[in-house]
């Protein structure tokens, strides 16, 4: 029985304490769970990885390839003049490989028609960023590409 | 706050019919005797069911089973996530709970005859219910693929093949082949995974509805003593009086369960070598030291038969019976005292204790 | 090729682009590579006061909630002898 000016009857009440202290018990098991299921798991990313000039040498100016940095795709430009660029080849709008287009001189994501020119802005279509650059260095007879974040800090700039 | 409740439930009711099911479950008495205790087992059963149904997927989340990455990715949940050794142990005791408690509601039914007309069916789905369980703990106790799970997958594969007749499909169909390998364990995989769970999940709710249907039963002396003095068997209703008794011995089930995962976390044994001996003192788990201890006795050849084809032959008629007792026992199905299944369970009950203690001990 | 079937996925504008091999230097501390140890499999099962602290929360709640619903059926024993739920049954 409930009177009028309280807001339960004391078997709700009490009821509801019961539901509250077993909700506890669930609550305090539901935390390892959860915590288990939430798992950061980080993949390694190498330092740098090095490019043999003679491989490099090779490619014909104006053209591209892929290559592999850790669990990250990267795409390297060698262009007309000779520089040789590298950038992570996920497109920054939704991580499509983006290619080259030699006859436009820009990066094309065939996902959702994006477009990053040479420096690896993003000039057209979803992508909100530039692509990821990374630094590219010559020691010897190799090119040492890194990551911004691993390798060096000057790889910040396009 | 009345008004809403009671809002809440015509709501609830109109689009779902919940009052009729709970009109329906209110009517539901459990008879209070000295036996009533037996009756708590069924519901520890099924929680520790829900435990596994939780902990099972999301170890699922990180196992990975193959040959070549399961060690590893049960060493990375023991090690690398966190509470992953809690998971892992969670689930390994609640199976060996799960286990222990399916023993003791086997015997208690089969000692109280619970049996008899009509519940015929529920004793058989409660026996396949029975062997689901025991196949879901062996198969489980393979998947980390270490030095133990080996020698079980070994032994306890070769052993139905020395069932006559059907014994070597038996054996080919659970290694997926003749040799244990790779696609053994694939295999165990999903049985514990996938086959096993689907189809306990099928006949427990068979067992279930059935047990709903006819009540629960009450052992034929209590019955008898009552028809003499002329008295009601006295009955609590389920809502709520057995629901509060089932949550308090849930939660201390659960936290039993917590002690033992934390203060006994489950082991890893060393990586498979192809070319080791077996350990010395390897032996089965827990719940077949029995069996193990059974066929360590029986000699090599028995009347010229090899004494493996004996001993699994013989139990295999054992579980036979025992299936079919309620169409084999007819004084418990006309109500009658039945001494002699009585024996027969106390006696299976007795080589079970003995044989997995002197299994376990020696 | 039809509403249900999705064209093919190959890259049909430019030539198949080739890969070029490249030499990674992995960072010195190599965090978490090679293989878990049974020594670390055994360090992670031992017990830990934390644990046990964990563990004496979760019996105290259950010890909570274990009183509550005693009192309750308690409770409810009593109707039950007062004849209140044979009443409705």
């Amino acid at each position: 029985m409930k009177i009028k000016e309280s807001l339960l009857s004391r078997r709700d009440f009490f009821t509801g304490l019961i539901y509250g202290s077993l909700g506890s018990v669930a609550a305090y098991l539901a935390y390892p769970v959860v915590r288990f299921l939430y798992y950061e798991k980080k993949l390694p990313l190498p330092k740098a990885v090095t490019i043999t000039l003679a491989d490099i040498e090779k490619l014909a100016p104006n053209s591209a390839v892929y290559f592999q940095y850790g669990y990250l795709p990267g795409i390297l430009v060698r262009t007309e003049a000779g520089e040789v660029k590298a950038f992570s080849a996920k497109c920054t709008h939704l991580d499509c490989n983006v290619n080259y287009k030699p006859d436009t001189k820009t990066f094309h994501c065939a996902c959702h028609d994006g477009y990053f020119d040479i420096t690896g802005k993003n000039i057209a279509g979803p992508p909100p960023k530039p692509l990821l650059a990374f630094s590219v260095k010559q020691e010897g007879d190799v090119m040492v590409i890194s990551h911004p974040e691993e390798g060096g800090a000057e790889a910040k700039k396009a | 706050m009345e008004e809403q409740k009671i809002q809440v439930k015509k709501a609830l009711d109109e689009r779902l019919m919940l009052g009729a099911l709970i009109d329906l479950a209110r009517k539901k008495l459990v008879p209070v005797h000295k036996h009533t205790i037996w009756y708590y087992m069924g519901a520890l059963l099924l929680i520790l069911f829900m435990i596994q149904m939780v902990t099972g997927p999301i170890l699922l989340f990180y196992y990975k089973p193959t040959a070549e990455t399961a060690y590893q990715s049960v060493a990375e949940i023991m090690v690398k996530l966190p509470y992953g050794w809690l998971i892992r142990s969670v689930h390994h005791w609640a199976s060996n709970l799960m286990i222990l408690i399916a023993f003791v509601h086997f015997f208690s039914t089969f000692l109280v005859k619970a049996y008899r007309r009509p519940r015929e069916f529920t004793w058989l789905t409660g026996m396949v219910m029975f062997l689901l369980v025991l196949f879901l703990g062996y198969t489980g106790y393979t998947l980390p693929f270490d030095e133990r799970a080996f020698f079980a997958l070994n032994v306890g594969t070769d052993m139905p093949g020395a069932i006559p007749v059907v014994g070597q499909y038996v054996l080919e169909f659970l290694r997926g082949g003749a040799q244990v390998g790779a696609h053994t364990l694939n295999r165990f995989f999903a049985l514990h995974v996938g086959v096993l769970p689907l189809a306990l999940l099928a006949v427990l709710a068979i067992h279930i509805i059935l047990v709903q249907m006819h009540g629960m039963s009450v052992p034929v002396s209590i019955e008898k003593k009552a028809r003499e003095e002329k008295k009601k068997i006295p009955a609590k209703p389920m809502f709520p009086h057995f629901v509060w008794h089932d949550a308090i011995n849930g939660l201390v089930l659960v936290g039993l369960l917590f002690t033992l995962a934390i203060c006994m976390p489950s082991e890893l044994g060393s990586v498979i070598d192809y070319l080791k001996p077996a350990p010395v003192g390897v032996k089965p788990d827990w719940f077949f030291l029995w069996v193990y201890q059974i066929l360590k006795w029986i000699p090599t050849y028995v009347l010229g038969i090899e004494g493996e084809v004996v001993g699994i032959t013989g139990l295999a008629l054992a579980a036979v019976v025992i299936f079919c007792a309620p169409f084999v026992d007819w004084k418990s199905q006309r109500n009658e005292r039945s001494p002699l299944f009585t024996a027969f369970a106390v006696v299976s009950l007795l080589v079970f204790l003995v044989c997995t203690a002197i299994g376990f001990f020696f | 090729m039809n509403f249900f079937v999705s064209p093919p996925a190959h890259a049909e504008e430019a030539a198949p682009m080739k890969t070029i091999p490249a030499t990674e230097i992995k960072k010195e501390e190599a965090a978490g590579a090679g293989s878990i140890s049974l020594e670390a499999v055994e360090k992670a099962r031992t017990i830990t006061a934390e644990r046990i602290y964990w563990l004496i929360g979760l019996w105290l709640l259950i010890l909570l909630a274990a009183v509550l619903i005693r009192w309750q059926l308690r409770h409810d024993d009593k109707l039950y002898e007062e004849g209140y739920y044979t009443r409705e049954l």
